[in-house]
């Protein structure tokens, strides 16, 4: 399955990328801010994304809906320390399918990846 | 800002450190400063706050402990690069944890770091600058908090 990870932190990003390498992920792409996701969205086309909110240029919000208007069947997973109820339901309404906050620990993201393709593989 | 609005902060840093490395950090009593140079460490994650408060979140942190906590990351990298990012990191997910407690409008700027300890590193004219002091694998790092409401 294909993934791209999208966050402005290159130590997230790093993080991500090791604790993706025992699993059935295949990382096609990384991005640090919206646009560049949206570049290596069209080129590399992925399954799944995890994604930043808090970003410049374009942030994660802006990104879901750029995305959507491409395609809608990504799944994108939320990853934002932004905890409020209102940036949440924002976000699944434009079309996330998923929602971890940070910090999180690498069981945290194995489960939230786990039930974000459940029904994909 | 009041003292009893901290809590939130002392969770955010606490619940961090834990969740990231493993390990429990031990986060000391806030008190109040007028200077905070005297606090700044190694690198220096800087956050600006607008919308229903306005300030600063700050958290400065010495080489070492930024050292250590990449490596509980499992990264083996742990260039300069890396150092400033996970400062900056740090202070984001402490300041975006907030809005738990002071919701969506309370809004955070992507991260400003910097290195070194300046002369004069002034925050704001907000009276109430808080310290939060951090311990964590016997390493000193502070959270200074700067908010007042708009």
């Amino acid at each position: 399955m294909k993934i791209m990870i999208v966050d402005d932190s290159m130590v997230i990003r790093n993080k991500i990328t090791q604790m993706l390498k025992n699993q059935d992920f295949e990382i096609v792409a990384t991005a640090q801010n919206g646009l560049e996701a949206l570049e290596q969205y069209k080129q590399f086309k992925p399954d799944v994304m995890t994604l930043d909110i808090t970003m410049p240029l374009m942030d994660g919000i802006e990104t879901i809906q750029a995305i959507m208007d491409v395609d809608d069947s990504v799944r994108i997973l939320v990853i934002s320390a932004l905890v409020d109820k209102a940036t949440l339901i924002n976000a699944m309404k434009l079309g996330a399918y998923g929602f971890l906050c940070k910090p999180f620990s690498d069981t945290d993201l194995a489960d939230a990846l786990e039930e974000l393709v459940e029904d994909l593989n | 800002m009041q003292s009893r609005g901290l809590i939130v902060f002392i969770d955010a840093i606490a619940n961090y450190f834990t969740s990231t490395t493993g390990t429990e950090a031990i986060v000391g009593t806030p008190f109040l400063a007028k200077d905070v140079t005297e606090y700044i460490e190694d690198y220096t994650g800087i956050i600006g706050i607008s919308g229903s408060k306005k300030g600063s979140i700050v958290f400065s942190a010495p080489s070492r402990m930024m050292c250590r906590v990449v490596q509980c990351m499992g990264l083996s990298s742990t260039r300069e690069e890396e150092l400033m990012d996970l400062v900056g990191e740090v202070c984001n997910t402490v300041s975006g944890n907030a809005r738990r407690e002071f919701g969506e409008n309370f809004n955070i700027t992507v991260p400003i770091t910097i290195k070194g300890k300046p002369e004069n590193f002034a925050v704001s004219e907000i009276t109430n600058i808080f310290i939060i002091p951090i311990e964590w694998s016997r390493l000193r790092a502070n959270l200074i908090v700067n908010l007042e409401d708009s």
